[in-house]
Formats: C-alpha cells, sequence, structure tokens
C-alpha cells in the first residue's frame, strides 16, 4: 500500500566529488526546514542523508538521492552504480571500513556511516550486488520522536 | 557563554560570523576529528554545541550545518582554507582558529563551565523496510 508523497526530489551525486560532498543534504535540510518538520527529526533524516551522500562519494561512482516526504514519515532512498557490498554484516560493523585515505582525511570513512544511518532511522533497507551498486532506503516516521 | 566569550578564552582568531558573535549562545562542548563521530554522537538538541576539531576541508562546516551546531573552533593553530570559511560565512557558522591544542582549548573551556555536548541515544529498535 504505497501511499502518494505530498513531495519528491531527486538529487544527482557523483562519485569522488569531495568538494561538493554534503550539497544534496544541505539542501534537503532546507526544504523540510520549509515544510516546517521538527528540528530533531530534520538532524535524524541530514545525519542519514549526509552518511548516504558521503558514501556514495567516497564509494561509488555515481549515484541519486531521493527525498519522499509522506503525511507521517520520511523516507530516502540513496541508489548508486558502484562496486556493491561484498559483505553487509560486516559493512553494518562500526568501525569496519574500506574507504581510501583522501575520505578518511575529510573525517570520514572510519566504518560509522551505515550504523549511524541504522540508529537515526525507524526503518533501513540494504540492496546490493557486486560490481552493480547498492540502494539504500531509510524510513524516519513523523510522529515518534526516537 | 557568548560565543564572543568563547572566542576570548582559547585566545583565538574569529574567522567566519564574527557578526554573530554576541548573538550565538554555547554551552556545551564536543571534540572530535571524526566528523562521523560527531554525527553519531551529538544531540545538539538545544543548538548551543561547540565542535572542537583539527579538521579544516568544508566538512566540518557541513557536519556543523546538519546538527544546527553553531561554533567550530580549529585547533592546533592549522590553516582553514578559503572554501572552508567561505562555506561557513553563508551558513551563519562562526569558526574560531586557536593555537592551542584540543586537549587545552577543551580544558579551558571545561574550567569555564563548558559542560560536555548532550550524547544522542542510540536507536536500537530500527527494523528493516
Amino acid at each position: 500500500m504505497e501511499k502518494t508523497p505530498l513531495l519528491v526530489e531527486k538529487f544527482t551525486i557523483k562519485g569522488r566529488d569531495y568538494e561538493h560532498g554534503g550539497e544534496a543534504s544541505s539542501k534537503i535540510k532546507s526544504i523540510l526546514k520549509r515544510l516546517g518538520i521538527n528540528s530533531n527529526i530534520i538532524k535524524r533524516v541530514c545525519v542519514c542523508a549526509y552518511e548516504a551522500e558521503m558514501n556514495i562519494i567516497i564509494y561509488a561512482y555515481e549515484g541519486v538521492m531521493t527525498l519522499y516526504v509522506y503525511k507521517d514519515m520520511i523516507k530516502l532512498i540513496a541508489e548508486d552504480v558502484g562496486p556493491g557490498i561484498p559483505d553487509i554484516e560486516l559493512a553494518m560493523k562500526e568501525g569496519y571500513s574500506t574507504a581510501p585515505p583522501e575520505a578518511i582525511e575529510l573525517g570520514f570513512g572510519a566504518g560509522m556511516g551505515l550504523p549511524n544511518m541504522k540508529n537515526n532511522s525507524d526503518r533501513m533497507n540494504i540492496e546490493t550486488e557486486l560490481n552493480k551498486g547498492t540502494k539504500v532506503t531509510l524510513e524516519i516516521d513523523l510522529k515518534n520522536e526516537k | 557563554m557568548k560565543a564572543s566569550k568563547v572566542a576570548e578564552l582559547v585566545e583565538g582568531e574569529v574567522l567566519s560570523g564574527k557578526d554573530l558573535l554576541d548573538k550565538v549562545e554555547v554551552n556545551t562542548a564536543f571534540a572530535a576529528d571524526l566528523m562521523s563521530d560527531v554525527l553519531a554522537y551529538v544531540e545538539s538538541e538545544r543548538n548551543d554545541v561547540i565542535l572542537i576539531t583539527g579538521i579544516t576541508n568544508p566538512q566540518i562546516v557541513r557536519t556543523a550545518e546538519m546538527l544546527d551546531i553553531p561554533v567550530i573552533i580549529v585547533a592546533r593553530g592549522k590553516k582553514v582554507p578559503e572554501e572552508t570559511v567561505k562555506l561557513a560565512e553563508e551558513k551563519g557558522i562562526i569558526i574560531i582558529s586557536t593555537k592551542n591544542i584540543v586537549f587545552t582549548t577543551s580544558g579551558i573551556l571545561y574550567m569555564n563551565g563548558i559542560k560536555p555536548a548532550k550524547l544522542r541515544v542510540r536507536g536500537e529498535n530500527t527494523t528493516s523496510c
């Protein structure tokens, strides 16, 4: 039973484009602020969005992040064309990372990305295929303050 | 505590947000070089957190922006690139540069009443969608 979203916004993200890392998440923040969403919910969405955006930049060739705003929920889908995740369970472990040194210099790539997304969302799903790409779906409920 | 007082205490140079120094009130702080840890741990529900770091790239501003952190202190006298300062100016975030190391900066602020930032309650109930 897929409801119709009130708002859908797509953002294109390029792999290795460290310079613009965070721009899509920044735009998502402005949109949610304009909609008058509770600021603690916005922070949780932004942490998810920012980590998802950095993951595409660090690991993938290119990707699209889509924001869906529903009456009772916010959904983020980050879908990339990239190497895929060989072992999701390992990738979900705090501290496990395969990030290159340039990501670590920026303060990322320390194996906190996926766990951070999980901690800030109410529902999360990862679909991945090796040498094809990864799709991360995150849902944050608008009512319950976590 | 006013941001202007923070700058004075750490003997810092204000690189961005000079016009905000007497408007912004901060009460707590978090120190890290790992931006993912800032995103993971800082609750920032009152928007009164100081981020103390040794990282200088624009991602520190992006991280602060996501969590509504109003003040960043760059320690160890590290040179902050122009693009970081520009982004901070644009986003209304104060950057203070200090020659003090993170340890000393934290100690000075702690002695003057700045408390540890409130930490985020880790979500244990996340399910699959």
